[in-house]
């Protein structure tokens, strides 16, 4: 329950509130566009930003504390055409009866879109261009393919940025930016090439600070029209909602002096550095909002939050300005904030990416930058806050390091007992040593965040931590189908050999390896393309602000502005399903000889109709998640393998390209193009996420899928590993059950792991959440590194959910 | 070499932290409520488990002892339990070749042999979860004491390499002949299940008179001691027994605390799977007449516990 009743009421309207499709961002964008067609690209897309933040009917909803919204609505999604725009043409017609993530739009809007914007960016989009440059035979394989997937790097905004609070904005402010960069385009000789180039950045970087500013003073105008129209007596838009809300008294009373003071904290930050807590909650939602509107990105994370508000915080409590309980809902009404806006994605990447996720990731505990314990009075707040809230959004995740003080891995574990699947659990040591392992300075690899799911970030970096889906279990069913896909009977691999003519479990496995790197390739040249593609057309000016160096080079951060720029990272599925199918393989084909390859092949071919006896010893043969080295030490040298010839990549910035198996909801969309595998799995259904067991075969006990996942040298893959474990609530119901939990943690980090999350919902809450969702639509699923409302998942992705083993003690 | 139910991690109501538990084949009592009759005895048992039987018949296929009771001569194979003697024929060695063939998991082999190397070696590897958790080894049953010397080696195992023991006991042992054994023990679970020796004979085929003075004897030896009550409302969780079992803790194990654990009809299966006969089902305490009778021991001054 909400600290508060004015919280409540925020939080039931997130509830309830189906998102809406707001034009108003298009559309602006669009005007504006028209308007500055021959100058600098960088420069376009600033002054749009400017002409929104300058135009937009800023509206303040009722009971609001921290205020800005991207759009009309509470709960809006905004289109970026700019990205693209054709899946929106053919898709939005079913926006709001599609599956997974709806949204509501209407006839009038999409009259509109399609007669007044989307004619505008025919052939100037980024979708097209990408598409339009992509080398055929990559492009075969990688759009709208389930095998290789970077949609989302080429329909969307990259995102993936966190804002540095602790040098750059808390620091200067937007007021203090815009100065810097005036100074620096007055310093440029621009009879020098460079100093032209840098000339167009700066002059982007004032036009883009300026429109944050004017963004936020225009908020602070609404509240105190607000105010005002509650002094007159009202009676219509929020202040007639509002006067029915507070009645006439003193309540009324306070809640214009709170409208004051809102618009007085509006109209000081984020111009100036916060000097108040409230303010400082305002800034982190204004700057969040400015890449909003500027992207629509996935992945702008708040980082390491208790770090830097805390200074805020104690100094408001030392000078009696602020108590715990205001501190918590101002807390409470951002991460109402963060849920509210919605991530605008086609079907195909909302497969990807379910639940309406945006993907804010938002760190507490750890280390310090020195190497002390970080945890403090914050982080045990933001812990409560989400546990009071219950919205999606921040995703919130905890770094645990071997010392961490108990009552903070208590207040973990008791909160991971609330069965929201929050938070997400990261061992610091391994974190650290990915950083590390990928080029970073001690300091700043200790003062890791969480970026997206589960990969580890710093605030002074770009790079794209989410490039590419890999679908491993492709590169299984090319080696043993002849390079063709068992569903289309297309070629889509490398030329491989008839089943028959492999002579041992070696050929196999190199055979498929070759595949997997051949995979890797396409996802590289993908990448590449892409990125190529991005710094041309679509700089990204505002946060460019945002991220340390990029004024300092006088660079865009699409152009590798940032402090560091690391290289994208390419995300496996279905790891242990690979390994478990090369297991039955090896076991089955070439030691018990129960089986030929050729049979194998027939009965995956008929999706394992007819041929139960062989799926049920397919079955039988040892799986990956319960401690067997038969099978785990097959994932390990496909993970080593991957590593290896991912990092033997270079990007745009030559920066090696980076490894990962971290989950988001991958693995059922990957899982929907591939046929039958020899693991004894059936056509069409989900594969394997991040580091996690076949659902439902890691039978043995928790604690030996985290032995086994331990064993994959989980630190170089920089970009991520993940974990997902479902625990039968009774387990950790009790205080006794919850202290067992801790321990299990500390011990899976011990062995080197990264990342951990859990379930605790018992399946008959999830059968009855099925039957009726109208009363479970605050219950909070983990569904890969991230949570989600479970009701506002599709039934397949609930299936999956389901199917997930529930280890229960005995 | 020992008899052996099973070894089972990741246990965390038997004791303090997350453990391992070794369950022994092997009982002195038969107790009607039992929730593992499969450790009664000491030699592996085939359970089968009617429910998930199609009748396909790949079991007599397979049998060495061409033990094919139920089998049609011809046809009607769909008939569920067709083909196997369900452990029940006299010849039946449980020598699990069926259940490895059972494509239904109808048929399982309950029990094995195993040496104390390699009980050793599983637990070493689940040890690394112990030490964070406070947790150990539990030997559990059956009754572990039945197997004296394999017990004797395993505790003796397990002190050299400093992990913590728990013993879960029905207290029905020569006390001399396992009192080195005890000694070793970090903490010892104590079943007291009637005080009323005649009820106790009746629902265990013991009388309680060995027990109890054992129960005195493991206190006076200073192991902390944690007693249990299996509360199976029709037989022990009376007034009158309550009332006698405290008394018996205030006088002669007056700092040992108490658990309580409700009766539960989890092994009903496995009495049909193994084809026990007989009554073992009794109702199942509610929460709130376990949390009366746990009032009421608190209101005795006796420390009652939870290892849930």
């Amino acid at each position: 329950m909400s600290i508060t009743e004015r919280i409540e009421h925020l939080r039931q309207n997130y509830i309830n509130t189906k998102p809406s499709i707001c034009i108003e961002r298009a559309r602006i964008f669009t005007e504006s566009h028209k308007k500055t067609e021959g100058q600098a690209v960088a420069v376009r897309r600033a002054q749009a930003f400017h002409d929104f933040c300058s135009q937009f009917d800023i509206r303040i909803f009722p009971e609001e504390l921290i205020v800005g919204t991207a759009g009309k609505f509470r709960r809006t999604a905004i289109l970026t055409p700019e990205y693209s725009w054709q899946w929106v043409d053919r898709e939005m017609d079913t926006f709001d009866k599609r599956p997974q993530d709806p949204y509501q739009m209407t006839e009038e809007q999409r009259r509109q879109v399609r007669e007044e914007i989307f004619p505008y960016w025919k052939g100037q989009s980024l979708e097209e261009h990408f598409l339009t440059q992509l080398p055929p035979q990559t492009a075969r394989i990688a759009v709208d393919t389930g095998i290789i997937d970077n949609d989302s790097k080429w329909r969307q905004a990259v995102g993936e940025i966190t804002p540095d609070y602790q040098d750059v904005l808390f620091v200067k402010g937007f007021g203090g930016l815009k100065r810097e960069a005036e100074e620096r385009l007055a310093a440029l000789d621009l009879s020098l090439p460079s100093d032209l180039d840098k000339s167009e950045f700066y002059r982007s970087e004032i036009l883009a600070a300026d429109a944050i500013i004017t963004y936020a003073r225009r908020c602070g105008q609404a509240a105190r029209r607000l105010a005002e129209e509650l002094e007159a007596g009202c009676g219509a838009g929020t202040a007639g909602e509002e006067r029915r809300i507070y009645g006439g008294g003193p309540a009324l009373e306070e809640r214009r002096k709170e409208l004051l003071e809102i618009a007085r904290v509006c109209e000081t930050v984020p111009e100036n550095p916060p000097s108040s807590f409230h303010e400082a909650v305002q800034f982190v939602w204004f700057t969040q909002l400015g890449g909003i509107i500027s992207e629509n990105p996935l992945a702008l994370n708040p980082g390491r939050f208790d770090q830097y508000m805390y200074p805020y915080y104690k100094a408001d409590l030392e000078k009696g300005v602020i108590t715990e309980e205001r501190a918590q809902e101002l807390v409470e009404a951002l991460w109402i904030k963060f849920s509210e806006w919605v991530w605008t994605i086609s079907s195909n990447t909302a497969g990807f990416f379910a639940g309406y996720n945006q993907f804010q990731n938002l760190t507490v505990g750890g280390k310090t930058r020195d190497g002390l314990d970080a945890v403090n009075e914050l982080s045990y707040l933001c812990l409560r806050a989400t546990d009071s809230v219950r919205t999606h959004q921040p995703g919130l995740s905890v770094r645990i390091h071997a010392d961490c003080p108990p009552d903070f891995l208590a207040a973990v574990c008791d909160l991971v007992s609330k069965g929201t699947g929050f938070p997400a659990i990261h061992g610091d040591a391994a974190g650290t040593q990915m950083l590390l392992g990928a080029g970073y300075e001690p300091e700043d690899a200790r003062d890791w965040n969480n970026c997206g799911c589960v990969v580890p970030h710093f605030r002074k970096t770009g790079q794209w931590t989410s490039a590419v889906n890999v679908n491993f279990a492709a590169a299984l069913e090319y080696a043993l189908n002849r390079g063709k896909s068992r569903m289309t009977g297309e070629t889509m691999g490398l030329p491989a050999v008839p089943p028959a003519e492999y002579g041992s479990f070696e050929e196999v496995k190199q055979a498929y390896l070759k595949q997997l790197a051949d995979l890797v390739r396409h996802s590289v040249i993908s990448t590449l393309t892409a990125q190529r593609l991005h710094a041309q057309i679509v700089p990204r000016p505002y946060l460019s602000l945002c991220v340390e160096d990029c004024m300092e080079k006088g660079l865009d951060l699409s152009r590798g502005g940032a402090h560091y720029n690391i290289g994208p990272v390419l995300t496996g599925i279905g790891l242990a399903l690979s390994a478990n199918g090369l297991a039955v393989i090896r076991k089955l084909v070439f030691e018990d000889r129960v089986a030929t390859l050729e049979e194998l092949d027939r009965a995956m071919a008929a999706d394992w109709e007819g041929y139960e006896e062989l799926r049920r010893l397919a079955l039988q043969v040892p799986k990956y998640g319960n401690d067997d080295d038969y099978v785990d030490g097959i994932a390990v040298e496909i993970a080593n393998f991957y590593y290896r010839t991912v990092h033997s990549y270079k990007d745009i910035f030559g920066s090696p390209f980076n490894s990962a198996f971290m989950g988001i909801s991958n693995y059922i969309p990957t899982g929907r193009v591939i046929g039958a595998t020899p693991c004894g799995r059936k056509a069409g259904t989900p594969l394997t996420e991040g580091v996690s067991p076949y659902a439902g075969s890691d039978v043995r006990s928790p604690l030996s899928a985290m032995r086994s996942a331990a064993k994959l040298n989980q630190d170089v893959h920089s970009g991520g590993t993940l974990l997902n474990l479902r625990l039968d609530e009774s387990l950790v119901n009790t205080p006794r059950g919850r202290s067992n939990l801790g321990a299990m943690i500390r011990t899976y980090f011990s062995l080197g792991a990264f990342h951990v999350q859990f379930n605790t919902i018992s399946t008959e809450v999830l059968r009855r959440a099925q039957a009726h969702p109208e009363d479970y639509r605050d219950l909070l699923v983990r569904v890969a590194g991230y949570s989600t409302q479970f009701v506002n998942l599709s039934p397949e992705m609930q299936e999956a959910i389901i199917a997930r083993t529930a280890h229960k003690a005995y | 070499m020992g008899n052996i139910i099973q070894v089972q991690d990741f246990s965390v109501h038997d004791g303090d932290g997350i453990r391992t538990v070794i369950f022994f084949s092997g009982c002195p009592l038969r107790c009607r409520w039992c929730a593992n009759p499969e450790s009664w005895t000491m030699e592996p048992k085939l359970a089968f488990f009617a429910g998930k039987c199609v009748g396909c018949g790949l079991c007599a296929s397979v049998c060495p002892r061409g033990l094919l009771r139920g089998l049609p001569r011809d046809g009607g194979r769909e008939q569920p339990g067709a083909g196997t003697c369900g452990g029940q024929d006299p010849g039946c060695t449980a020598c699990g070749l069926c259940a490895e063939r059972c494509p239904q998991g109808a048929l399982r082999v309950l029990g094995t042999a195993m040496t104390a190397e390699e009980i050793v070696k599983k637990v070493e590897r689940d040890s690394i979860f112990f030490g964070p958790s406070g947790g150990g080894v539990t030997f559990s049953g059956g009754e572990a004491t039945v197997q004296e010397g394999f017990l004797r080696e395993l505790t003796e195992a397990f002190c050299d390499r400093g992990i913590s023991m728990w013993l879960e006991t029905c207290g029905f042992f020569p006390f001399e002949n396992v009192r080195d054994i005890l000694l070793r023990l970090d903490h010892i679970f104590f079943d007291l299940k009637h005080m009323d020796t005649q009820i106790h004979r009746r629902m265990t085929g013991q009388g309680n008179e060995l027990i109890l003075e054992n129960c005195r004897r493991v206190y006076e030896t200073g192991i902390p001691v944690t007693l249990r009550i299996p509360a199976v409302p029709e037989v022990n969780l009376t007034a009158e027994n309550l009332r006698a079992a405290a008394s018996f803790i205030l006088e002669y194990t007056p700092g040992a605390e108490l658990e309580l654990l409700p009766y539960h009809a989890y092994g009903e299966e496995k009495y049909e799977a193994l084809r026990i006969g007989g009554d073992h089902f009794f109702s199942i305490p509610s929460g709130r007449s376990m949390e009366q009778a746990e009032e009421f021991f608190r209101g005795q001054g006796i420390r009652v516990v939870r290892y849930r």
